[in-house]
């Protein structure tokens, strides 16, 4: 029988052989990707809204009341939740709904701001002794010096330093600021160092440094935005941490003075509640420390999941 | 004769590790680079190699000894001349993750070099492009994240990186370690390519014996700091003449299971620079050691023409 | 129980992990044996499922997110793939060892070495504080380690990688297993370590008659050590044999790319290496037909379509590959038509 030569049309040469090169996924960025992990993540989620809620409240909640902040009427004191009144009154007959959400803007403000400066000093500072570390006899003079400042202010109380501070300045929320900021930056500082210090002996950083890149370059360019992450993280914790600071301070009768009210003087106000019995006057502020607390560290912790590019798949 | 490209008299590199403690990481190094061929350099954990090549191109200081390229001495450069020097010298790192700014796009990553010395004005993209068809990417891929790309790709794009600033010396330290086998031969066959067309010289760092022997003209041997042989490949591979290398050769798998050969098996560990033996660094191990090698340091002599060797027994 | 029965038999195994992006397909039917006394190596590139195969077998693999979904592992007659966390301890470290690829992270750092040698085989055998001391001195002698009733009480850092090794080595065979596991035993060592690492490896196994199955990337140690080798690709075996015959006549085309991928050392004349063009497939969601065809030279139509089938040729050499169909044109024809040859 003769051979047939014809090949099995199964057994042709495959006509489209798939391109070696192509990246089929779409791009993500690595910010991309962090946010869909993130959005996966229920409790990070939940605490991502009490913030945004809290926020909102702070904005526009005096407004929904007809009352303000520091309307005082003897003739309503100390009353109880109701329907004119949804979070009471308290002894000096003032609405206690706007007073909470008054005092959201204040502790707020606070509590960001006070980070916020934390943040620009602490990484300069951290930026400048990691970089420095290592280069040289200036370099490791400069992250020593640099170091031993931090410890030093590391061991500082900082009501000390408020107590000192209250003695130069009059109390009120600008002297809380800065003594909050004057001590707290050291956190920052040593992670934004220790990150630095880590990232510099990547090979994209030599890799910079072989192609003649400088400086400023190197750390503006590569070093710090790979410490974003962290950054990030660490303001997500010390914004609640500054907070508490700062109504623990008021608690003690060392923060904002009347009538500027604060959730913190709002409890200090309220501590008699124990023998008078109007619990509203002491839950509600209390209940929003907390719950500020509590939705900034879930969503921290959240974020720092998800940049941790070990978990990442 | 002419003028070698890279000139490396008696290099020092030391770290010192606490008061009178130094970590001799190179310890008088001296060998020539001639313009276009490719140098190889192998060693073990220890042995100086990785150090030696980040020396030449600056990144560390020199501790003693000189590095002269185009007949100028490397760490005296001053001004421009530096920036010439960051021109005309790159390298090519071994860990395809670390090697690029996760944070940059591909575009950025290979462009830096040209945004530092100011070659792109307007033409940028374009140069990046060319560069990405160069090494075997598409242009699409510009804009684009390390993370998206593999291994091999990410190597890809570390030498295009390199070769956006128009090199003539390429410093390739350890470049395919990271990869798997079959992607190796890929990034090999780019850098011979790219070496045939456009005339660089490399200096190939590497652990692998085979791939280093395949790649480079001439090979140098080194432990604990010091070369110990240098020579041309295949006379490396015909001839080795010191102990190291011979034991280092007959250590290396072949792929063939055919080959039956009498293994030298070294006795003891890889002493750690830290820690160096006195006289030979090689004579705890060496099967040939004499009283002298623990007495004095042997030197670096040309045994025969172009084969070099630091080794007592071979002074005849 | 036969005399001709396997020590090790896996017999279509399919490992999948869940992950974020979706289900990875690890490991896809995967084949292969262990008789007593040799040692079988497993070879494949990154994420061809080799390393989960080994775990699967010592039933390492966490769950979740992974898991064994199909298939069965015959350890000495007894499917073990399904056994408990606890029935499993009695086997793992007393009838089969492993060997890890780290030395720095397979040992405890703040535990002496011979306290970790000992805590293998002292929860299966009855033996005194003494006779357990005398036993790990005896496993350190037994690998290598010069001194050893005096490094039995050091620790980890106490000693060098390829040192650390061989402590692994002694840790995995302090009860007498009868099959070893070795994943990338050598591949974080120097070469002039590894020769040594190897040659202990084959001198004790010849001494205790072990069976070993070693997990490498490096052709080179499977030619050195191996007596057999499973070829792997993408989650599946590609060709297996003996290292004689693969080596001397391949017949998996992925085979052939990763020899001609290579550099010899004795080389001779300077050839240019081949390399595989491409990278191996996304195994969130795996071609259909053969999972190489995109990167074969020789892929046909029906490569795309459909999983090969196992050919044999003899003497326990198999490839799947559909070139040797008796209707696929012959190899010869297609390097005359100009295609890259063998």
């Amino acid at each position: 029988m003769a051979m047939e030569h014809r090949v099995d049309p199964l057994f042709q040469p495959l006509s489209k052989k798939g391109q070696a090169n192509v990246i089929s996924r779409p791009s993500l960025s690595n910010g991309q990707q962090v946010i869909r992990k993130l959005a996966k993540n229920k409790l990070a989620m939940l605490g991502l809204f009490i913030i945004t809620a809290l926020v909102a409240m702070a904005i526009i909640g005096p407004n929904l009341v007809p009352y303000s902040y520091s309307d005082q009427s003897l003739l309503t004191k100390n009353q109880e939740v109701s329907s004119e009144h949804w979070f009471g009154t308290d002894e000096l007959g003032r609405d206690m709904f706007a007073r909470t959400w008054y005092g959201a803007r204040i502790s707020l403000t606070i509590g960001v701001v006070a980070a916020l400066i934390d943040l620009v000093i602490g990484v300069t500072v951290g930026g400048i002794a990691g970089y420095m570390a290592g280069r040289g006899k200036r370099g490791d003079r400069i992250d020593t010096i640099i170091m031993r400042v931090i410890e030093v202010l590391y061991g500082l109380p900082y009501l000390l330093v408020v107590i000192l501070l209250m003695v130069v300045m009059e109390p009120g929320i600008l002297t809380i600021i800065i003594a909050l900021s004057a001590t707290g930056w050291v956190g920052m500082a040593r992670l934004v160092r220790g990150q630095i210090l880590q990232l510099k002996n990547q090979e994209f950083i030599l890799a910079a440094q072989v192609l003649g890149a400088k400086f400023n370059r190197i750390l503006l360019k590569h070093l710090i935005p790979n410490t974003f992450g962290v950054i990030i993280v660490n303001l997500t914790f010390t914004i609640p941490s500054a907070i508490f600071a700062e109504s623990f301070l008021s608690f003690l009768g060392l923060g904002v003075q009347a009538p500027v009210a604060s959730w913190g003087t709002m409890t200090n106000d309220a501590l008699g509640v124990i023998l008078t019995g109007d619990w509203w006057r002491l839950f509600f502020p209390a209940l929003m420390i907390s719950l500020t607390m509590f939705a900034f560290n879930v969503f921290g912790d959240g974020l720092q999941d998800a940049l941790d590019p070990r978990l990442r798949d | 004769m002419t003028e070698a490209l890279v000139d490396v008299r008696d290099l020092k590199k030391h770290f010192s590790m606490g008061p009178g403690f130094d970590l001799k990481a190179v310890d008088g190094v001296t060998f020539t680079i001639q313009k276009g061929e490719t140098l190889g350099l192998v060693g073990e954990s220890g042995c100086g190699k990785s150090t030696l090549g980040r020396t030449i191109i600056r990144l560390y200081e020199n501790t003693a000894g000189e590095v002269l390229f185009k007949g100028k001495n490397v760490h005296q450069l001053r001004g421009k001349e530096v920036g010439q020097f960051n021109r005309d010298v790159q390298m090519i790192f071994q860990d395809p993750q670390a090697s690029l700014n996760p944070r940059m796009t591909v575009e950025d990553i290979i462009a830096e070099g040209l945004d530092i010395h100011g070659l792109s004005r307007g033409s940028r993209r374009e140069r990046v492009a060319e560069l990405l068809q160069l090494v075997g990417l598409h242009k699409d891929h510009a804009q684009r994240f390390p993370h998206e790309f593999s291994g091999g790709q990410r190597q890809r794009i570390g030498i295009a990186r390199a070769l956006a600033v128009e090199p003539q010396f390429i410093i390739a330290d350890e470049p395919i370690s990271a990869l798997d086998v079959s992607i190796q031969a890929q990034v090999v066959n780019l850098l011979e390519d790219l070496q045939h067309d456009r005339g660089l010289t490399y200096l190939f760092i590497a652990h692998d014996l085979s791939m280093v022997k395949h790649i480079s003209n001439r090979i140098g041997v080194m432990y604990l700091g010091k070369m110990v042989e240098l020579a041309a490949s295949n006379d490396l591979y015909a001839r080795p003449l010191h102990p190291y290398t011979q034991a280092l050769l007959s250590s290396v798998p072949v792929p063939d299971p055919t080959v039956k050969r009498e293994r030298i098996v070294l006795q003891g560990d890889l002493p750690s620079p830290a820690n160096k033996p006195s006289g030979c660094g090689f004579r705890t191990r060496c099967p040939l050691a004499t009283a002298r090698c623990a007495e004095e340091e042997p030197k670096w002599l040309e045994a025969e023409r172009g084969h070099w060797v630091a080794c007592h027994l071979l002074e005849a | 129980m036969t005399k001709n029965q396997h020590l090790l038999a896996i017999d279509e195994l399919r490992v999948n992990f869940k992950t974020y992006g979706g289900e990875v397909q690890a490991v896809r039917g995967v084949s292969f044996h262990v008789d007593k006394g040799e040692t079988v190596a497993i070879v494949g590139e990154s994420g061809c499922g080799k390393s989960v195969t080994a775990q699967a077998i010592m039933g390492l693999i966490p769950n979740p997110p992974g898991k064994i979904v199909g298939g069965k592992i015959v350890f000495d007659g007894q499917d073990i793939s399904g056994l408990s966390k606890k029935e499993l301890l009695g086997i793992r470290g007393t009838q089969i060892g492993m060997v890890f690829q780290d030395p720095m992270t397979a040992l405890n750092p703040t535990m002496k070495v011979g306290t970790q040698i000992v805590e293998g085989f002292v929860r299966s055998q009855k033996v005194t504080r003494e006779e357990a001391r005398q036993r790990a001195i005896e496993m350190l002698r037994l690998v290598g380690i010069p001194d050893p009733e005096k490094r039995i009480d050091q620790y980890p850092h106490q000693f060098s990688g390829g040192m650390r090794q061989r402590v692994v080595i002694a840790i995995a065979l302090a009860c007498q297993p009868r099959l070893v596991i070795a994943d990338e035993p050598t591949t974080a060592l120097d070469v002039t370590i590894q020769a040594q690492i190897l040659d202990l490896l084959k001198r004790l196994q010849a001494e205790q008659e072990l069976s070993v199955v070693i997990i490498t990337h490096d052709l080179g140690v499977v030619a050195e050590i191996a007596h057999r080798m499973v070829v792997m690709y993408a989650g599946m075996v590609v060709e297996t044999g003996t290292v004689e015959d693969v080596f001397a006549n391949p017949r998996h085309p992925y085979t052939w790319g990763l020899m001609r991928s290579l550099p010899r050392l004795d080389e001779g004349e300077k050839q240019r290496l081949v390399p595989i063009d491409g990278t191996p497939p996304d195994l969130f969601q795996p071609p259909k037909g053969c999972p190489f065809a995109a990167r074969c030279d020789f892929a046909m139509e029906i490569c795309d379509q459909q999983m090969p089938a196992k050919n044999d040729f003899g003497a326990g050499h198999e490839a799947a590959c559909w070139l040797h169909d008796p209707r696929a044109p012959r190899i010869d024809e297609l390097v005359a038509a100009g295609r890259q040859g063998v």
